[in-house]
């Protein structure tokens, strides 16, 4: 079978050279979501009132519209948000001023945010709540109690949902190239058009994705054993 | 001045164009989910009673299938299969529409997703009803039907719904193979007025999406409320 791995040999260090901008996507977004969705999660727990609707409605666009059409939204919306925010409506910022990597990131960042918020909210809602009362039984402070127990269990409960979420926001990535990202999707389509070796050219981008989904597993998977263990110490 | 405010008349106006090419777009979702669904059963199936190398091939197949982006996959599929079939075999994929070869890459997918979803369900089942079932002198294919499919199909439900919405959502890039779907057609409308209203038509585009998924999770959450008399849950589909 043909399989031209000159152009593999070729377009591969430029590929990797992209690859830092695929991981800064990956990771931005997933920890800044992480902190911002903790807050948001807190939120809904508290059910402040106006807030946790608008969250709800939130949640629902980032769950049922496609990434890559929020996406699209976003590279030709923030220009427009901008200007009548900062300027007065005059068209003073455009998309290709902005470029695409300003709305990528902001819409992967909400995009994290929203799911991780679910994923906390789901987590503190496993741990059993009467800890707190026996918490207050023998004189902790709310915030202890908060911090050295319920939190902790949480975390446990939680760790597996979120790598899995980093997982699918690693593999999330590979759309932003149809909005102008300069990533490794875009880089190997670009060299493969030039003599059609399109083949190879994917069968290139997905190695590098399978190899890095697969390092991250196992990564993640030893992250949670070790977590378990600690966890184990402080809490049984 | 006028021509940079934001035309709320342009998203109302391009609706029914829209959804004449929502038909392609149902059309990947529905076809992907039963074959992957059928072709997912099937390999769940494998893994469960098959022969070692069977599952071991599977396994290592997974990985690979589950390690690549949706999108990478449609590539490798649309690129690599044609001409893998013709280098080895002399066949000629000419004949295959777009729409199969997204039908085909996206089906794959679910596949291996819902074989690891009908795997852990029919483990985490009490096999003391399946030595029941034996017992009371049920075929293999009624004690399916009767035991094993309801209990299961109820436990899947959410994990299943999560994935529908994946699907739902890997459509959305199928226009780069030319498929005439919603999001094709969003981008000829806008190459035909030379991108001066895209804001809008992707608004469009996102709310058809959004109704989409949402007509989706409501069937869910009936056929979970069918499937689950009787059964309390912690947590139920769509929260």
């Amino acid at each position: 079978m043909t399989f031209n791995i000159q152009f593999v040999r070729n377009t591969l260090p430029g590929v990797l050279a992209a690859l830092p901008i695929t991981l800064y996507l990956t990771f931005v977004p997933v920890l800044a979501g992480a902190v911002i969705g903790f807050f948001l999660a807190l939120i809904r727990i508290r059910r402040i009132p106006v807030l946790s609707q608008l969250l709800s409605v939130y949640l629902s666009f980032f769950r049922s519209i496609p990434n890559l059409v929020i996406l699209f939204v976003a590279y030709y919306g923030l220009p427009k948000l901008i200007n009548v925010l900062f300027y007065g409506g005059v068209r003073t910022v455009t998309s290709k001023s902005i470029g695409s990597l300003a709305p990528c990131m902001l819409v992967l960042i909400l995009h994290s945010s929203a799911f991780i918020c679910e994923i906390v909210r789901g987590a503190l809602a496993s741990v059993d709540m009467r800890q707190l009362e026996a918490a207050h039984a023998i004189g902790m402070s709310k915030a202890s109690a908060y911090l050295r127990i319920i939190i902790p269990q949480a975390i446990i409960v939680a760790l597996p949902n979120y790598f899995n979420f980093v997982l699918g926001a690693f593999m999330g990535t590979s759309v932003v190239f149809l909005i102008g990202v300069q990533d490794i999707m875009s880089v190997a389509k670009i060299a493969a058009e030039d003599g059609y070796t399109f083949v190879e050219a994917y069968v290139m981008v997905g190695a590098i994705y399978v190899i890095f989904s697969t390092a991250f597993s196992l990564l993640f998977g030893w992250i949670e054993r070790m977590a378990k263990r600690r966890m184990g110490i402080i809490v049984s | 001045m006028v021509k940079e405010q934001f035309d709320l008349g342009f998203i109302l106006e391009i609706f029914p164009k829209l959804l004449r090419a929502f038909p392609a777009t149902l059309e990947m979702a529905l076809l992907s989910a039963l074959f992957g669904w059928l072709f997912g059963l099937l390999i769940a199936f494998g893994r469960v009673n098959g022969p070692k190398l069977f599952r071991g091939v599977i396994r290592v197949v997974t990985v690979v299938l589950r390690g690549v982006p949706e999108i990478v996959l449609l590539y490798l599929v649309y690129f690599g299969l044609p001409k893998l079939m013709e280098d080895l075999f002399g066949v000629s994929l000419r004949s295959w529409s777009k729409m199969t070869f997204i039908v085909l890459a996206l089906a794959l997918r679910v596949a291996m997703t819902s074989s690891e979803m009908f795997r852990s369900a029919y483990n985490s089942m009490d096999k003391g009803q399946l030595e029941a079932a034996h017992a009371l002198g049920m075929t293999r294919w009624q004690r399916f039907r009767r035991i094993i499919f309801p209990q299961s199909a109820f436990v899947i439900l959410p994990n299943l719904t999560s994935a529908s919405l994946s699907l739902i959502q890997a459509t959305s890039f199928a226009y780069t193979l030319s498929v005439l779907d919603v999001m094709y057609r969003a981008r000829t409308i806008n190459a035909n007025i030379q991108s001066t209203r895209s804001l809008e038509s992707y608004i469009a585009v996102a709310v058809i999406y959004w109704a989409f998924s949402f007509v989706v999770i409501r069937l869910f959450k009936l056929l979970e409320r069918r499937l689950g008399h009787g059964m309390r849950t912690v947590a139920s589909a769509g929260d």
